[in-house]
């Protein structure tokens, strides 16, 4: 019985030899990322630091709050931070991207009707001047009229009708561009998040940072949306879960906390957003 | 007695260095290194035709063969007040490439980094980048993104495959896949980096990594951007920032004393000034405003800041033709300058020896028959109308009209150093100087 076995062995050993190629267990293929098949839940977000930001781990503020919000509705979605709002568009309204992550968006009426925006941040916004430009300061109380003729350096995507009306000289740019023009002294003020503001002047001008004056009272406020697209297969559905886990997130007030830990150096939340629009629970 | 041993070492060895500077800066007799005095005065009489014509208002020339500096011009105004001179320093602008790329090269050799690596294995921002395609005529979008094909690797930005861009070459090419990834590039506030952007490197490429590229990696030879990311590169994975890399590891064991990324103070008045040339007599001397010419920014007074925050490795360095010369030189022998090894021989036949970009060809600032290597433009072959000598001569220039180029058959370097605008009617002059260098060989 004993050769019979000892000859099946072999005769099993050969066979595997000849069957299975000798690479099998030497080695494997180089495996690269275009095997993987892309996540259809694409959302976007444009560069607003430090609320969203490739420059923090965790994607700034904004997508923070929203990978929050995916994770607590088991939802699995890619956010994708992009520098230029014309991409975002386009990925959008050609792509049909499950969603957005911006504060403003050329978007027509037409368009806008396929949207869902939830708010997401509503965020302070206040006047700055350059002290070595106006050390005596700038007539600020609240009234645009008050800073009429004086030179506004605003981001074209804002509504600017106010301040045309008020009789408000507008230079419109990027923000790196405004800010520069604000050292420079070829801009009298613009207006920011005292975060993004701090953001800036830590990263281009630390040294005179105490020479950028915020005035008060502050000058508005910014909506931070999520725009869920209704045209991607799952947007209705996603949007009413977003909608459902950000109205709980606001009511628990996990929202709150939540952005209070992303605040850090004892900044309080209210210098810095204001209460989301009451129907956003 | 040691104290005696001391002082002898060290006279000894202060006498040989003193003894290598002078042989390489004094040079020697053109013929004996095999060429010809009387041939290389038609290199003189061509740069004095050039001045006189008010086609430019000075310049420096050298011409080096077998190791030896044979001929050393110096020709015109460096300012309106000031001669031209053999230590001028330089705004090098592209010539900087080269350097960048042997610092990448540097990295290699270290096993930091392999060629073949994805960019965003380093810089994450690199990944999952889409590609700008133009879509039929009336369809909803003019363009779609489409993912590319493969990752940009480290050997896409040095041998310009990238799919990255430059803006103004937009100036000459009128294709609308350009014009649309340009205005991302644009709406972005990516720039040439000719003018000084008031950030990091680091904060342009980030940006630009996420714009769409021009075509899938490996499917173009495009000269682009790719250097200035492969200065952020270097800092990335060596930690340290471009100009201190380059700086311990280049400059200063090459002796290139000149050379820096940002002037010091006590060497200011030796930068030469930037010219405007129509090069038909009106030659106009810039001052500190911006030259612009549709997608071309030109800001030449940012080389006399003293420091600031950007550092391009695509064209900030200021250098001397001597300077670049010691560079060269290096190059051209394989690797060594004056017992001082920087790269393996192996490195350097990688570098300039090999065509990287298969069939497309280098045609920027030569044309078909010119090949690209891992940082500077190769002669291929001798049947097309830009000819530099040989099958095998590699160079590159500066936008402000500086140029060199190796001749590693006849063993010859020919350095042309000027400060003129605009570069491209600089290339007849170039091109003549090529002629006259090669054809004062006469062994």
């Amino acid at each position: 019985m004993k050769p019979l076995f000892r000859l099946l062995q072999f005769v099993l050993l050969f066979l595997l030899m000849i069957m299975l190629p000798t690479w099998v267990s030497a080695t494997g293929p180089r495996i690269k990322q275009d095997i993987f098949a892309p996540n259809p839940n694409q959302i976007y977000a444009l560069d607003f630091p430090p609320f969203v930001t490739t420059e923090l781990p965790t994607g700034g503020i904004a997508v923070e709050l929203v990978t929050n919000l995916l994770k607590a509705q088991s939802l699995d979605a890619v956010i994708n931070t992009l520098p230029v709002a014309s991409m975002m568009k386009y990925y959008l309204l050609q792509e049909q991207a499950l969603g957005l992550i911006t504060s403003h968006l050329q978007i027509n009426k037409e368009e806008q009707k396929d949207l869902i925006y939830i708010p997401l941040l509503q965020i302070q916004q206040y006047f700055y001047y350059f002290q070595a430009k106006h050390p005596e300061g700038l007539p600020w109380n609240g009234d645009l009229k008050t800073l009429a003729h004086l030179s506004f350096g605003v981001n074209e995507h804002e509504n600017l009708e106010p301040y045309k009306k008020a009789e408000i000289n507008l230079q419109t740019g990027k923000n790196s561009a405004l800010y520069e023009k604000l050292h420079a002294g070829q801009l009298d003020f613009i207006a920011d998040s005292p975060l993004t503001v701090n953001w800036y002047l830590d990263k281009h001008y630390l040294s005179e940072k105490t020479q950028f004056i915020k005035m008060q009272p502050k000058a508005g406020d910014e909506l931070l949306y999520l725009i869920i697209n209704k045209k991607h297969p799952q947007g209705d559905v996603i949007a009413k879960q977003f909608q459902m886990e950000l109205g709980k997130m606001l009511t628990n007030d996990q929202y709150n906390t939540l952005l209070t830990q992303q605040l850090g150096n004892g900044q309080k939340l209210t210098e810095i957003f204001s209460p989301l629009p009451v129907d956003s629970k | 007695m040691k104290l005696f041993l001391w002082l002898c070492i060290s006279f000894v060895s202060a006498f040989l260095n003193y003894a290598n500077a002078q042989e390489a800066s004094i040079g020697v007799k053109p013929e004996s290194v095999g060429l010809s005095s009387k041939r290389l005065q038609h290199i003189d009489n061509i740069i004095d035709q050039h001045i006189h014509d008010k086609k430019i208002a000075g310049a420096v020339v050298l011409v080096a063969r077998q190791g030896k500096i044979a001929y050393f011009r110096v020709a015109g105004l460096a300012d309106t007040d000031k001669p031209m001179q053999k230590d001028t320093i330089f705004r090098i602008v592209s010539m900087t490439k080269p350097l960048t790329s042997v610092a990448v090269m540097l990295l290699y050799e270290q096993g930091k980094l392999l060629l073949s690596d994805p960019v965003s294995k380093y810089i994450p921002e690199f990944k999952d980048q889409k590609v700008l395609e133009l879509q039929p005529q009336g369809s909803a979008s003019e363009y779609k993104l489409v993912p590319a094909k493969r990752e940009v690797t480290v050997r896409d930005l040095l041998s310009h495959t990238s799919g990255l861009l430059y803006l103004f070459p937009n100036n000459y090419f009128h294709d609308r896949e350009r014009q649309l990834v340009v205005n991302f590039y644009k709406e972005a506030g990516i720039s040439d980096g000719f003018c000084r952007p008031n950030e990091t490197i680091g904060d342009m490429v980030k940006r630009l990594a996420r714009l769409p590229l021009y075509k899938h990696p490996g499917e173009l030879w495009e000269y682009s951007l790719a250097s200035d990311v492969l200065g952020y590169l270097v800092e990335v994975v060596s930690g340290q920032p471009l100009d201190q890399f380059v700086q311990a590891h280049i400059f200063t064991p090459l002796k290139m004393r000149d050379s820096h990324f940002f002037i010091p103070q006590e060497k200011l008045d030796r930068l030469s000034a930037v010219w405007k040339s129509d090069w038909q007599g009106s030659l106009t001397r810039i001052g500190n405003e911006p030259m612009l010419d549709g997608d071309l920014a030109l800001c030449p007074s940012d080389a006399y800041a003293l420091s600031a925050k950007y550092l391009t490795g695509g064209g900030n360095v200021l250098s001397t033709v001597y300077d670049y010369y010691r560079f060269a030189q290096m190059l051209l022998n394989k690797g060594e300058l004056d017992g001082v090894r920087l790269l393996s021989r192996k490195t350097v036949e990688l570098m300039t020896a090999t065509n990287h970009i298969g069939s497309f060809d280098a045609t920027f600032l030569h044309d078909h028959g010119w090949k690209f290597g891992l940082g500077f433009a190769i002669q291929q072959d001798r049947a097309h109308d830009v000819d530099a000598g040989d099958a095998g001569v590699y160079e590159w220039a500066g936008i402000y009209s500086t140029r060199f180029s190796i001749d590693p058959k006849e063993q010859k370097i020919t350095i042309f150093m000027s400060q003129t605008s605009p570069f491209n009617l600089h290339f007849n002059l170039w091109d003549k100087l090529l002629v006259l260098s090669g054809s004062a060989i006469i062994n």
